[in-house]
């Protein structure tokens, strides 16, 4: 595991931030901390990297306790608010963010050039950052974030200030480091990017972990069917695949866990004298858990 | 801790608070001259007791202008080091990197004495040298070790009030340091002073009394100590100066090298200080 949390806690005056979370990342995998504003996920990634000091539990980042000072080499962190040093240019701050990564300045340069590139900012290097407007800003921290290579990446609502396109290109630098086998730690409330690029997602609400899986164990997506001449023998039919399917008039839902299921679901309808009018996986599924999860106490 | 140091220095550069201090040091210097030029040349036509009285004072006039320079460009740019930076989210991106945070705390330390060092030498060197130019005749026998020593202790100044900036920095908010720094120097300053005008009073009671007000102030914030000391120094009876330290700018009871000690400790505990207070601070 590269990420390991037992126990881990942090408030603030006993008020805030998250409570006896327990979690563990494994390598080369995207793990989304899915919660409202003020859920505590900045709080949980902050306290990860040893900004804020935890109350109790434990945290391990690639076998060492959390806040240890080396292990920072490995890791690349993109905050949610992003700040940096507004009177430097993009050049000139990814420059000193590679002196602090302990970079050699021949590498620094070479890497400055790709990630430059990578984040399209490409002929705005040389401006200075309080020039920039939100969008750039946000990508000038994605190269930051990225700039040594990391082996981890945390990213804080990365695409908060992004336009659509921008949002796009973000999804796709992060798939693109995740096929180099990068560990992805994205704290968002996006539910459209988790969908897209998770592994695995935890949902975090005032605090505390309310549940946690694979996409796939999180959303098994129902599909809806609208079916003509619905029948018994159908409906059994259908019953076969799931005991639970739920009708209303020609309307059908039910889970389907295997996609490989659904020709067969087709073929089985007109087999039996129904016509199959609409076959479709329901949409909006993590929203509909998130709103349903972290709604359960209100 | 290279390149804390590095940033701070950009970002005196960059603001360009070094060009503006730069600039109105050239103003003063200018005006600080010309006034030189025209008190010397009508000293000439007078009394060596006066001759020596002026231009003592016009000297001890320079000095303190040094010492009152200092030691605001060391509060403003210590007070806000690392408490403006937490207040606008930057080490978030930097205490990610592999940097300890006692790195950050010495860095910005080193960092901003880096600008003020340099500073300070050219400002004091220059008030020594307008007043050795326009004062042939009137100003003599000004000895190099007695100005190197003098310089050599103002480089105290910006030490102690950095290392005391830097703690409040990472205590409180940038306002909180900013005023407390300020009140702190000025409270300094005027125990020196009533400590100096306790050497002039005969009533026993009320000269023991001020000096102990200025003793205390001076182990609470030896800033002004540094200026006596370092103008005690300057004005030595070779230069022919030393009629200048009997007035409040002056320093007609001179410290000790005790208390010179005691500063040098005193910036290190509050350094120490600082480091810790930064090292469990949730940022």
């Amino acid at each position: 595991m590269v990420i390991q949390t037992d126990n881990l806690t942090k408030q603030f005056k006993g008020k805030g931030g998250f409570v006896n979370i327990s979690l563990s990342v494994k390598e080369g995998e995207v793990f989304s901390l899915l919660g409202k504003n003020g859920a505590g996920k900045s709080t949980f990634i902050r306290t990860l990297l040893g900004i804020l000091h935890p109350d109790s539990g434990r945290g391990e980042i690639l076998g060492q306790s959390i806040g240890h000072i080396q292990t920072r080499k490995k890791i690349g962190y993109l905050p949610e608010l992003f700040q940096y040093h507004n009177w430097l240019t993009g050049y000139e701050l990814l420059f000193n963010h590679g002196l602090l990564y302990k970079m050699d300045k021949k590498e620094i340069k070479d890497r400055i050039e790709e990630v430059i590139e990578i984040v399209g900012l490409k002929g705005h290097e040389y401006k200075k950052i309080k020039e920039y407007s939100k969008g750039m800003k946000q990508r000038i921290g994605l190269a930051s974030a990225i700039l040594s290579n990391p082996k981890i990446l945390f990213l804080d609502e990365p695409t908060s200030a992004l336009d659509p396109i921008g949002r796009k290109d973000v999804r796709d630098i992060i798939l693109k480091l995740k096929d180099q086998g990068k560990t992805i730690f994205l704290n968002t409330h996006l539910l459209s990017e988790v969908e897209l690029v998770s592994d695995r997602v935890a949902i975090l609400d005032k605090g505390r972990m309310k549940k946690i899986g694979t996409i796939q164990e999180l959303l098994h997506s129902p599909v809806l069917l609208s079916i003509g001449n619905i029948n018994e023998k159908i409906i059994n039919e259908l019953k076969k695949v799931d005991q639970n399917i739920k009708k209303a008039g020609n309307q059908i839902e039910m889970s389907v866990y295997d996609d490989e299921l659904l020709p067969k679901i087709a073929e089985c309808i007109v087999k039996n004298d129904g016509q199959l009018y609409m076959m479709k996986k329901k949409e909006n599924v993590l929203e509909e858990l998130f709103i349903k999860t972290v709604g359960e106490e209100e | 801790m290279s390149t804390i140091i590095r940033l701070t220095f950009l970002e005196m550069r960059k603001k360009k608070i070094l060009y503006l201090t730069l600039l109105l040091t050239a103003v003063f210097l200018t005006l600080y001259g010309t006034a030189l030029r025209f008190a010397y040349k009508s000293l000439n036509h007078e009394d060596t007791l006066i001759r020596l009285t002026v231009s003592g004072q016009l000297l001890s006039m320079g000095v303190y202008a040094v010492g009152f320079i200092t030691a605001f460009l060391s509060i403003f740019s210590s007070a806000g080091a690392i408490s403006s930076e937490i207040e606008n989210g930057t080490y978030d991106a930097i205490l990610s990197k592999p940097i300890a945070r006692y790195e950050i705390v010495l860095g910005r330390f080193i960092g901003i004495l880096s600008v003020i060092i340099p500073y300070v030498t050219i400002l004091f060197l220059s008030i020594i040298g307008l007043n050795i130019f326009f004062g042939k005749g009137v100003v003599v026998n000004f000895s190099m070790i007695a100005i190197i020593k003098s310089l050599a202790t103002f480089y105290l100044l910006p030490i102690l009030l950095i290392s005391i900036g830097i703690f409040f920095s990472c205590s409180i908010s940038t306002m909180g340091s900013g005023v407390v720094m300020v009140i702190l120097y000025f409270c300094g300053m005027v125990g020196g002073i009533l400590e100096q005008i306790g050497h002039f009073i005969t009533l026993e009671a009320t000269k023991v009394a001020l000096t102990n007000i200025g003793i205390i102030t001076s182990l609470v914030i030896p800033s002004d100590i540094i200026y006596r000391k370092a103008s005690s120094l300057l004005f030595t009876t070779s230069s022919g100066l030393n009629v200048s330290l009997e007035s409040m700018l002056g320093a007609s009871i001179q410290p000790s090298p005790l208390m010179m000690g005691y500063i040098v400790i005193y910036s290190i505990v509050m350094i120490v200080l600082a480091v810790r207070k930064f090292e469990k601070r949730d940022l």
